[in-house]
This record gives C-alpha cells, sequence and structure tokens, in this order.
C-alpha cells in the first residue's frame, strides 16, 4: 500500500500539507459567490499542480466529479437555481480539492514530522497503529472465514449464531491478542512516554515548502480582495 | 559455564524466584529457582510446554509484574539492579526481549522503520540509528526499503528479531526465535548470537529445536513443573538430549492411486507469482514434506491443494473421493491455531465435525488431549492449541491432511504424539499427509517423499535422502562458529 516511502519525495512538508488542507477548506467555505469560489478553486488548482499533486488531483476528481455531478443534479431538480446548484457543485469540489495535500501526506512522514514538531510521541504511535489496523482487520476476517470454511462451517451473515460463533468471537479474539503482544512489544522495545525519542529520518523543510506558502499567500489575498 | 557469584558480576541474578499469575492460585508457575547467568554466556532453556519458559522469561524482563500482575516472590537482578526497583521502558534498556508471534507485533509500513524505532525510544542519533538499520536488516537478510505488507511469516519473524537486535542491549531473551525461520536465517542468527555473547553479552532462548541451538549453547538450563531439573554445559547437553530424537519408522507404503495432479500450475498474489510452472503427482497414502525457505511458497502449495486458492494457470486435478466433499476429504490446519478455534471446550471444538462421540473420544486420546476436555480451546498453550486444531481436523477423517509448520511450540513430547498420531492416522484410516516445515525433526521422520521448493518452483522431487541432502545445506549451523569471525 505505502511502498517506496521515501522514493519519491513528498510533494510538499507533511505540516505544509496538513495546514493547506485546513485553511483551503475554511476560506473556501466562507466564498458565498460561485465565481468567487470556482476563481479560487481555479488558482489552488494551478498551484497545487505547479507543487506536484498533479496526479493526487485527477485520483479525486475521477472519484468525486461524478458524484458532486450528481448531488448537484438533483439539488436542481428539487427546485434549487441554478446558482445555488452551481454553489453546491462547487462546495463538493472545494472538499475534494481541499484533501489533495492532506491524503498525499504519508502517514510515516507525518509521524514524524509531529514528534519533531514536539507532539507527544503516543499519538504519532497512535496514528502508525490505527493505520496499519485496517489491512490487520482485513486479512484477519479473510483468514477466519477461511479457517472455519476448512472447519465445515457453512457460513451465512443471516446467521446470527454463525456469525458471533464462527466470525465475532474468534475475531475478538484475535483483535484483543494482537493488541495486547503489540503492546508489550512496544514497551520492551525501550517505549516511554516521559521520554521523547529521536527521529531516524527526519523530516525537513525546503524552499518549495516556502514558496508555495508565499503563492497560497497571494491566492488568499487575491479572494479577500476579490 | 560462568560460576558469578554475586548480583553485581551477573547478567540475570535470581534467588528464591517464586511466581504465579494470581494469589489466588494454589500452586506456583514457577518455584525455587536460583539461577546465576553472566556475561558471555548463551543458555538454551528447554522443557515441556506449559513448564514455565515464557514465564521466566517475562520474569527476567519485568513483563510478569508490572503488565500480567503477577504474584512473584524472591528476587531478581539484571545486571545488578533489582527489576521490581525499574520500570519497563529502564529494563528494556538492558534487556532485549523477542516476543513470540511476530505479525502482531509490527505497526510500521516500510521494514527501516520497524528496525529503527526501539533505537528512536533509546535516543540514539540518526546516523547510528541508520548504520544499525543498515547492519541488522543485513544480518536478517532484509532490504530497509521494503513495505511490510508484503512480506511472507518468516520475513516477519526475521523484521521482529531484527527490530530487537539493533537496540543492542547487554541481555537477549527470544522466545521460540526459529519459529517459521528458514536454515539460512536460523543459522545467521544463531551465527550472531555466538558472536555477540563472546563479546560479553548474554543470551537466553526458548527452542524446542535444540539440535539447531545446541551447538551453539554454552549451557542448557531444563525446566520441569516450574523448577530447574538440570543445568547442563555444553557437552552434556548434546549428549543427553539429541540421542532424544525420534526414530524414523521405514514408511513407504503409498498406494498407485492419485490424490491430486498438478501440471504447470502458477499461482499468483496480486500480480505477483508464487508459484511458477509446477507440476507434480500426490498419492493415496504418502507422506509428503516440503521444504524451502522463507517465501518458497510452502503455505501457498498448501493453500492450492486445500482449495483456498485458485491457479491463475496450468491445471489441477483432485480424485473424484476429493472432490465429493472437498473440505471433510481434505483437512488443512493452519500455522497458527488461533483462527480455527471458536468453540468453548476441547471437546465440543473436535466433536465439531466428528462423525461420533466415539470418534471424538477416540481422537482425543489420539492426540493425548481427553484431560483438556472441558478446557477452553484459547486458553491453552500455543503447542495444546496445536494440538487441538490438528485433533479437530483429523476428527473428520480426511484422506489428506495439510499440516503448515506443525511443530512449532511442540515440544519433543509434542513432536513425538504427534509424529506416532500421523503414523497411527496412516495405519488405520489410509490418510495421507503434507506437511510444510522447517523443522529437521519433523522432515527427517515424516518425509517418506519431500518435494523442495525454490523461489515458487519445484527444485527437486525425491525420498527421505532429500532431508539430509537440503539441511546439509546449512551444515555450518550444527556446528559451533570458529571464535573471532564476525557475522556481521
Amino acid at each position: 500500500m505505502f511502498s517506496g516511502i521515501d522514493r519519491p519525495r513528498q510533494p510538499l512538508h507533511p505540516m505544509a500539507g496538513l495546514i493547506l488542507s485546513f485553511l483551503t477548506l475554511t476560506l473556501g467555505l466562507a466564498l458565498g459567490q460561485p465565481l468567487n469560489l470556482y476563481l479560487f478553486m481555479a488558482s489552488l488548482a494551478l498551484l497545487y499542480l505547479v507543487a506536484g499533486y498533479g496526479r493526487t488531483m485527477v485520483r479525486v476528481f475521477r472519484l468525486l466529479g461524478v458524484i458532486a455531478l450528481v448531488v448537484a443534479g438533483l439539488a436542481y431538480l428539487a427546485g434549487d437555481s441554478v446558482a445555488g446548484s452551481l454553489m453546491t457543485l462547487g462546495r463538493i469540489a472545494l472538499v475534494g480539492l481541499s484533501s489533495v495535500p492532506l491524503i498525499s501526506v504519508h502517514p510515516t512522514q507525518l509521524s514524524r514530522a509531529l514528534t519533531q514538531a514536539g507532539c507527544p510521541r503516543i499519538i504519532a504511535l497512535a496514528l502508525l497503529i490505527t493505520i496499519r489496523f485496517v489491512p490487520v482487520l482485513a486479512s484477519e476476517m479473510q483468514r477466519i472465514r477461511e479457517a472455519m470454511t476448512i472447519r465445515g462451517v457453512r457460513f451465512h451473515w443471516t446467521n446470527l449464531r454463525h456469525v458471533y460463533r464462527a466470525l465475532l468471537l474468534p475475531l475478538v479474539v484475535r483483535l484483543i491478542n494482537i493488541s495486547d503482544l503489540l503492546a508489550l512489544s512496544v514497551e520492551t522495545r525501550g517505549f516511554s512516554l516521559s521520554e521523547r525519542g529521536t527521529v531516524y529520518k527526519p523530516v525537513r523543510w525546503r524552499l518549495k515548502d516556502a514558496l508555495v506558502g508565499m503563492a497560497f499567500a497571494g491566492v488568499i489575498a487575491g479572494a479577500l480582495v476579490l | 559455564m560462568s560460576h558469578v557469584k554475586s548480583p553485581a558480576a551477573s547478567s540475570i541474578w535470581i534467588k528464591d524466584l517464586y511466581v504465579r499469575y494470581s494469589a489466588e492460585e494454589a500452586g506456583w508457575i514457577l518455584e525455587d529457582i536460583d539461577l546465576e547467568i553472566g556475561p558471555g554466556e548463551l543458555v538454551v532453556l528447554s522443557g515441556y510446554s506449559g513448564t514455565g519458559k515464557s514465564t521466566l522469561l517475562s520474569t527476567i524482563n519485568g513483563v510478569a509484574s508490572k503488565v500480567f500482575g503477577a504474584d512473584i516472590r524472591g528476587l531478581v537482578c539484571v545486571q545488578g539492579e533489582n527489576v521490581e526497583s525499574m520500570d519497563l521502558g529502564h529494563i528494556s534498556r538492558r534487556v532485549g526481549t523477542v516476543l513470540q508471534g511476530a505479525e502482531a507485533q509490527i505497526f510500521n509500513l516500510q521494514v527501516d522503520d520497524e528496525v529503527a524505532f526501539g533505537s528512536e525510544n533509546l535516543g540514539l542519533s540518526p546516523a547510528v540509528i541508520a548504520e544499525r538499520v543498515r547492519t541488522y536488516c543485513g544480518l536478517m537478510g532484509l532490504s530497509p526499503d521494503q513495505a511490510i505488507e508484503g512480506l511472507s511469516g518468516g520475513q516477519k519473524q526475521r523484521l521482529v528479531i531484527a527490530s530487537v537486535l539493533a537496540m543492542e542491549q547487554g541481555i537477549l531473551l527470544l522466545d521460540e526465535p526459529l519459529a517459521n525461520l528458514d536454515g539460512a536465517s536460523a543459522k545467521d542468527l544463531l551465527g550472531f548470537l555466538w558472536d555477540t555473547t563472546r563479546q560479553g553479552r548474554t543470551a537466553i532462548l526458548v527452542e524446542h529445536r535444540l539440535d539447531m541451538v545446541l551447538p551453539y549453547a554454552t549451557r542448557l538450563l531444563c525446566l520441569e513443573n516450574g523448577r530447574i531439573v538440570q543445568d547442563l554445559d555444553q557437552a552434556q547437553a548434546e549428549r543427553s538430549y539429541l540421542s532424544l530424537f525420534p526414530g524414523r519408522q521405514n514408511s513407504s507404503r503409498c498406494s498407485t492411486s492419485e490424490l491430486f495432479r498438478l501440471a504447470h500450475v502458477e499461482v499468483a498474489h496480486g500480480h505477483a507469482p508464487v508459484l511458477r510452472d509446477l507440476s507434480l503427482t500426490l498419492h493415496a497414502g504418502e507422506q509428503v514434506v516440503i521444504l524451502g525457505e522463507n517465501g518458497s511458497g510452502k503455505t501457498t502449495l498448501l493453500r492450492t491443494l486445500a482449495g483456498l486458492v485458485r491457479p491463475r494457470s496450468g491445471e489441477l486435478w483432485r480424485a473424484p473421493q476429493l472432490r465429493e466433499q472437498p473440505l471433510k476429504s481434505v483437512g488443512y490446519v493452519c500455522q497458527n491455531p488461533n483462527y480455527q478455534l471458536f468453540m468453548d471446550t476441547v471437546y465440543k471444538e473436535v466433536d465439531f465435525q466428528s462423525e461420533s462421540a466415539e470418534n471424538t473420544w477416540a481422537f482425543l486420546d489420539l492426540f493425548g488431549i481427553r484431560h483438556l476436555q472441558e478446557r477452553h480451546p484459547l486458553a491453552l498453550s500455543e503447542g495444546q492449541k496445536r494440538l487441538v486444531t490438528i485433533a479437530a481436523i483429523a476428527a473428520m477423517r480426511p484422506q489428506v491432511l495439510l499440516l503448515d509448520e506443525p511443530t512449532v511450540g511442540q515440544d519433543h513430547q509434542g513432536l513425538g504424539r504427534l509424529i506416532e498420531t500421523l503414523e497411527e492416522m496412516r495405519r488405520r484410516y489410509g490418510t495421507s499427509s503434507v506437511v510444510a516445515t522447517h523443522d529437521v525433526r519433523c522432515a527427517d521422520v515424516l518425509g517418506d517423499r519431500v518435494l523442495w521448493l525454490e523461489d515458487g518452483t519445484l527444485a527437486r522431487d525425491g525420498d527421505h535422502g532429500l532431508v539430509r541432502d537440503y539441511f546439509q545445506r546449512h551444515t555450518a549451523e550444527h556446528q559451533r562458529p570458529v571464535e573471532g569471525q564476525s557475522r556481521l
């Protein structure tokens, strides 16, 4: 899922990505006119493209574009004005656009950046564990279902007894075991809440972060003037 | 053998130790333990399942009292300091622990981050951490840039070991570190432990594969019912224990009727092929052992035979009797027994797909687990869980039993019983077995026919003689390494 973490480089520093996402969403929502909103988004899309988010934008809008058009179309059919429907379309697009820098941040990089910024390590650790938990959960469910099939349990979602005994029970036991062992592993590897530790591969700010930041400030100033 | 006589000079010093997990328990899990282990010692801790080996390790690293809340009497010191007076964070700076169950201990997404985690906690500089990551990834045959998601079970075990070794504590505790490791990785690890203990570190291994570890050990401690009953040096240990290996019974009683026929089979995980151009035939009554390094495709071959994965190309033919009731006629026991247990007593677990109560009792007796009949399966030791899982599958009376690493967690007694049971099943019911293993004891006794996999292809297919050829590739692992030859 996240192979090749350090290659290629992240477009921006993880903290810059977080801030950019947050400001894009909040400022965009504050714009009341469709024209202003679309100009704001067009400027930011150009900036994101230059910053290196082109591929992510294509992926996001390939998914979100259809949803935005359907929702805006339904709003129009439900009696909304053209301007209102355009605003609905724009706000959904804004959510997509604002998510671009955020979802481009690699969890490992974000965890490192948070630790460097003085954030308690437990938060960075929890972030990583949470992200890793999703594929672990999926894989555990798959293995349990396979194991039950081997044992001759004919599994049906509608059969609550099967769901409880043959899926839920082993799954809960496995997840408790995994979390116990994980906690033990973390503690026996020297993790302590009271000590900060170091970062193996520090994430550094680059000139590009500053340039994108200045350009972003210019876009905001333009939006405020308009 | 070192003969240290004071806590300060010892790496580990234990006096009058009694341990139980609850003060309400009548008996002690460990009792009357007096032990001194000095710098430079590589100690193997042996004993049957449930005799307290893991408890002794978790008492030394402080986990028993500080995490499990165990009732502990007596004194345990590491490097001269009382374990009770330190918190876990400080103990872990002196004592490195490799726990069982590698997969559940990993939380990073890339190999180097996982290996670096412990060193980050120690507050080492990025340059030092980078050097350690490079060194220990190299030692365990891992690529630092590799994504963890694609690693095999054996590779994850190597990763967990590397992440502990990279902290470079003075004392290492390793609980079944060779589980799922192929011969080359096991040899590298044992060689490293030998070297590092020569330089003054201390290591304690809990391991059932004594044939592999004894040539490297300086001392063998045997636990029985929570007490240390034997404390032997290396020469005494080899004399006493290598003679206990179960003997091979000459048995080549397979029929000519085919059970499986694979022709140019290719199986892939995603886009990556795991088995390639595999052609072979398995016959009724055969006892087949699959050998191969980590990631060579052993588990995938078993899963293919069990019908859990479908070949991407090629032909997989099953005998008509296997096609009629595929789930009952092909019994598959996976690596981790926890997935296959779901009833609330051992009896019900074995009885679940058994044809009669009589049959259930017969299999409880055959596997020697009748005395566990009322116990909850998930509350048993790992070795016992594995026996229950195999018994539950075996009670379905499959025509073929597919076993993935059945000896992990099995002591000599458990292994001997397992082998006798498989032989008895073949004698009574004509059950064939296909076993994937890294364990020479298991392969030696169960391998009438040997399939040797390399990178997903069938490198060799032959009789029992192949077991010797395969394990002799790593003969150095059975010889004490030459002093001063670094493995790094």
